[in-house]
């Protein structure tokens, strides 16, 4: 008995010197990063630090999890939320961990990370040494400075936003979560013009191939209002077309917009297109959900396959959806916990953004 | 090798001074005496080790139960043989505490010090007390000493991380009338260094932000009693300002998130004893105010329930075999929350009886049943059946065996919670079987080991899930099953030589827990252990003592927590050890108490939760002077 007993004790004394560098283990599995592909943000689950980047390989036609923790040796962080390649950089908004991970687009080794940016959406770029960053919970727009990865100075909205468009030298802003706004900015001087009052809660935009700002406004989680799909004329920065969905349960979100700015899309459970020209929206699904959740999408501009998310239960791993361009599926593959932001990357230096 | 595991058995002094209690009769409780079931007793020896620590870490190191804890001074619950915190019931002197809100309590902000004794009721044991437990309950006792000794304490302690406390006790009084008043507050900084692996191109240091913590409390206890009965009546006012740190996944996010938890907990209870019957009657008046606030996002959570609590029992021994208990709960909650849509008021009564018989000398069978009423609705039926067999004459052997079937009542955030909350909810459900041996053998008058063995099954249906919804938030259902099995060993060896005592108690417990969801497209996860739920848990606590000098070393292993419902990440397991230095000198009427207490003795690196770094080394001095009279 008592030597059992000093089995025990020495024995657990040993453990206790146990140290631990990295708390979160993952299977871990090669790599494949050259070539055209698709990168797939997967946002894990608030506060859990579980947030990974996936990327599917047109080359091998494979899915690779975790790409940015096997090439970094460190998690992505919490929330991952978007991703834009910029020459021959991609920078990831990681959200909820208040940074933008800057890594090199062929091999996604970090180059810098640029932290100390309030809650993070999306990054859009002016030019060569200039970007915007939305927020969350700031009511200022971050300034980047591409040189120095640093943020070199803040646009005051007053309001928080969301996504952001840039056409020639004007930034359109989302004013999401309670607003119903877009804002109005000249990036030449980084001053607030204008703003135009849109429906409740304006949560995605995209630009079509007449400039004309498409405008997904779903109405606000309380279902007080009508979701709606407007477009804005860039050129006077007024509404040239309203479209009200038909039932105030309706919540449309992530619009995209194909490659060639004439085809809309939106995730209304299924999946819902409808031509610029359209005077009516879509009534039924162009792909029907099928049991899946579909969270994001994405619509890759050049040859307009279309890419889903689908979060499953938000808890275990989900999964990403290929389809053709006339909706006919081409294969799922599963990546990590809840999948969102979706970035297509090119051999070409042309920037992609998510959505 | 499992038999002679040690578990957290009955926790004897360590003290090189020993007082015999005197024997209390009025006011005790039939569920203290819980035959057929496992239960776990804490004394006040042991509950006295840890006067200045919480009670998060004393039932960490004295119990196999699983702390789930953010950090010092953070969100700390508990888990019992795989279930929630929400399974777990603590309470005072038998009144539940949980809040009714969350349906939990927690465990980082009542100091141990306040404390005199704890129960601790497993699976079905815990129905004696209250319903809902499934897991089990944690019964935090205040008492009264009526040995006619007035007490002063002063109990000041100073450690690492800017930590700061103090705790006054007066207990006065003589043989009729006893006042026991306890005060205690604490300042703690909590800015430790730890290493971050997840920020930089490479691991670094770097200390804790935003992670302060200020907590007072007060309990005033009366107690009188004559030949028959006792009338006590008892005040527990607490207080805990806390700085909320992020996860260290957010290195340059601190937003100023704020908890202010705020408890009044008034409690009046009268025990009559004539004959050979006992009746107990207990009024509670508990207010729970708990305010979030987090300026960045906007978000201002201002949270106050209320409630009003009955409880009366009676019991009576019918003849040598048979003993029968009749009892009534009545509890009225009253939530007033910027979460809900109004004010939400919920009447919960239930009723029970317990029949207990003693067959023969080897055998004891006992009967719960409980029926419960949810405003108007009236819900189905629990029970509870044990029976405790003694096989050998004259040996101190027993075999518990127990079934039970148990609900909880769907939390108020589960029913109203605006959005998502969903008022149809139907209680959880769920059985529970345990086989308990138990054995004590005095080797010697100077040795004594304690063992026992449990198997354990619980199988909880129509559990509550909060999941996606139609639009983009998340809803409330009774969507889930979970199933937990395992075994819990401990050994518990007591030695006396003269002046010297050594006692070694050390436990293993084994938990497989799993969730079974009725939803076809999560069927990938059925056979999953379940999240933040250990599969293997060792504790050891060694205490030596000789003349005025004592020290205890405590281990805790906890075994790989998975983070993710598939599990295909997880955090590693750890091990962490406490030392305990400490010189005791007494004189006729004032004795000292002086304590060094070194946590993380090796240093240990860990998470309990991911991304939430714990403290490495720390220290504590702590001085417990009393005077009596």
């Amino acid at each position: 008995m008592l030597k059992d007993i000093l089995v025990i004790i020495l024995s657990l004394l040993m453990s206790s010197c146990i140290k631990e560098t990295n708390p979160v283990i993952d299977d871990l599995n090669e790599s494949y990063l050259s070539g055209e592909g698709v990168f797939i943000l997967n946002e894990g689950n608030f506060r859990s630090g579980n947030g990974s980047l996936s990327f599917f390989s047109y080359d091998s036609l494979k899915i690779f999890n975790h790409v940015f923790l096997d090439i970094n040796q460190r998690p992505l962080g919490d929330i991952p939320y978007s991703m834009i390649i910029h020459g021959t950089m991609a920078y990831i908004v990681v959200n909820n961990s208040g940074k933008i991970e800057v890594v090199n687009s062929r091999d996604m080794t970090s180059a810098a990370t640029i932290n100390g940016i309030l809650s993070p959406r999306y990054v859009s770029f002016i030019d060569e040494t200039k970007a915007y960053v939305t927020s969350l919970y700031s009511d200022s727009l971050a300034i980047l400075d591409l040189s120095s990865n640093s943020v070199s100075g803040y646009i005051n909205l007053r309001k928080s936003s969301e996504s952001i468009v840039i056409v020639h030298t004007t930034a359109y802003v989302a004013n999401w979560t309670g607003g119903n706004e877009i804002i109005v900015i000249n990036t030449d001087n980084d001053q607030v013009t204008d703003s135009i009052e849109v429906g409740a809660e304006p949560e995605s935009m995209v630009i079509d191939k007449n400039e004309t700002l498409w405008v997904l406004c779903n109405g606000g989680w309380k279902r007080e209002y009508f979701a709606e799909l407007i477009g804005i004329d860039t050129r006077t920065n007024s509404i040239k077309k309203r479209l009200t969905f038909p039932s105030i349960n309706d919540s449309p979100t992530c619009l995209q917009i194909d490659g060639k700015g004439e085809m809309l899309f939106y995730i209304l459970d299924g999946i819902r297109r409808m031509n610029i020209d359209d005077v009516q929206l879509p009534v039924v699904d162009f792909i029907p959900n099928s049991d899946h959740s579909f969270y994001k999408m994405g619509v890759n501009p050049d040859n307009d396959e279309i890419f889903v998310t689908d979060a499953v239960d938000y808890v275990q791993k989900g999964n990403v959806l290929r389809y053709r361009r006339e909706g006919t599926l081409i294969s799922e593959m599963q990546v990590g916990i809840i999948p969102g932001g979706i970035c297509f990357k090119f051999n070409a230096d042309t920037n992609t953004q998510t959505k | 090798m499992l038999l002679s595991m040690p578990l957290h058995g009955q926790i004897s002094p360590g003290h090189n001074t020993i007082l015999i209690k005197e024997v209390e009769i009025l006011g005790k409780t039939i569920s203290q005496d819980n035959k057929g079931y496992k239960t776990l007793h804490i004394d006040s020896s042991m509950v006295g080790d840890y006067s200045q620590r919480t009670l998060a870490d004393l039932i960490a190191e004295n119990s196999l139960i699983y702390i789930k804890t953010y950090g010092s001074d953070g969100l700390a619950t508990s888990s019992f043989r795989g279930t929630g915190p929400a399974h777990t019931q603590i309470t005072w002197n038998n009144i539940n505490l949980n809040n009714p809100m969350i349906g939990q309590s927690d465990l980082s902000i009542v100091p141990a010090g306040f404390l005199d004794d704890i129960y601790i009721y497993y699976g079905s044991g815990s129905m004696s007390i209250n319903s809902g437990g499934s897991g089990g309950v944690i019964d935090l006792e205040t008492k009264p000493a009526w040995n006619g000794q007035n007490v002063l304490t002063l109990n000041p302690g100073t450690g690492s991380f800017g930590r700061h406390s103090g705790l006054l006790k007066v207990k006065a009084g003589n043989a009729g009338f006893q006042s026991v008043t306890k005060a205690f507050c604490k300042n703690s900084e909590n800015n430790f260094r730890y290493l971050n692996s997840v920020s930089g191109q490479v691991p670094y240091y770097e200390t804790r932000k935003n992670n302060e913590a200020r907590q007072i409390g007060f309990i005033q206890e009366l107690y009188y009693r004559n030949l028959k009965s006792t009338f006590s009546a008892r005040l527990w006012y607490q207080s805990a300002s806390r700085n909320l740190p992020v996860p260290i996944t957010s290195p340059t996010m601190n937003p100023p998130e704020k908890q202010h938890d705020e408890s009044l907990r008034a409690m009046f209870t009268y025990d009559y004893l004539r004959g050979l019957t006992d009746l107990n009657f207990t009024a509670a008046f508990i207010s729970d105010k708990l305010d979030y606030t987090n300026t960045l996002a906007s978000v201002n959570s201002d949270n106050l329930s209320r409630r009003i609590i009955l409880k009366g029992e009676i019991e009576r021994r019918i003849n040598s075999v048979l003993k029968v208990e009749f009892a009534f709960n009545n509890e009225l909650n009253i939530v007033n929350t910027n979460n809900y849509e109004g004010i939400k008021v919920r009447n919960l009564a239930s009723a029970y009886t317990i029949a207990e018989a003693d067959i023969d000398s080897w055998l004891v069978a006992k009967l719960l049943v409980r029926e419960m009423l949810q405003d108007t609705r009236l819900l189905s039926p629990d029970f509870s059946v044990s029976s405790e067999i003694k096989p050998f004459q004259g040996k101190y052997y027993f075999i518990k065996v127990s079934f039970s079937k148990n609900s909880k009542i769907p939390t108020l955030n589960d029913m109203y919670w605006s959005p998502g909350g969903n008022p149809e909810l139907e209680n959880e459900n769920g059985y529970s079987s345990e086989v308990t041996w138990e054995m004590t053998n005095t080797i010697s008058k100077s040795l004594r080991i304690k063992n026992d063995l449990t198997f354990f099954r619980n199988h909880l249906y129509n559990m509550i899930q909060w999941h996606p919804g139609d639009f983009s938030y998340w809803v409330a259902d009774n969507i889930s099953t979970l199933t937990s099995t395992g075994l819990e060993s401990s050994v518990d060896i007591n030695f006396t030589a003269s002046v010297f005592r050594l006692r070694l108690n050390a436990g293993y417990s084994y938990t497989r827990a799993t969730n079974e969801e009725l939803n076809a497209d999560n069927l990938i996860l059925s056979g999953k252990q379940l999240v933040y739920i250990p599969v293997n848990q060792i504790n050891a606590l060694l205490r030596l003592s000789l003349r005025q000098f004592y020290s205890t070393i405590t281990t805790r292993y906890t075994g790989r927590r998975f983070l993710t419902a598939d599990n295909s990440q997880y955090l590693p397991q750890y091990s962490v050890s406490n030392l305990n230095l400490g010189l005791k000198l007494n004189t006729q009427c004032t004795s000292w108490d002086i304590g060094f207490i070194i946590e993380n003795l090796f240093n240990a690196n860990y998470q309990n939760i991911a991304y939430y770094p714990m403290p490495r080394r720390s220290y504590l001095v702590s001085i417990v002077f009393q005077l009596k009279k």
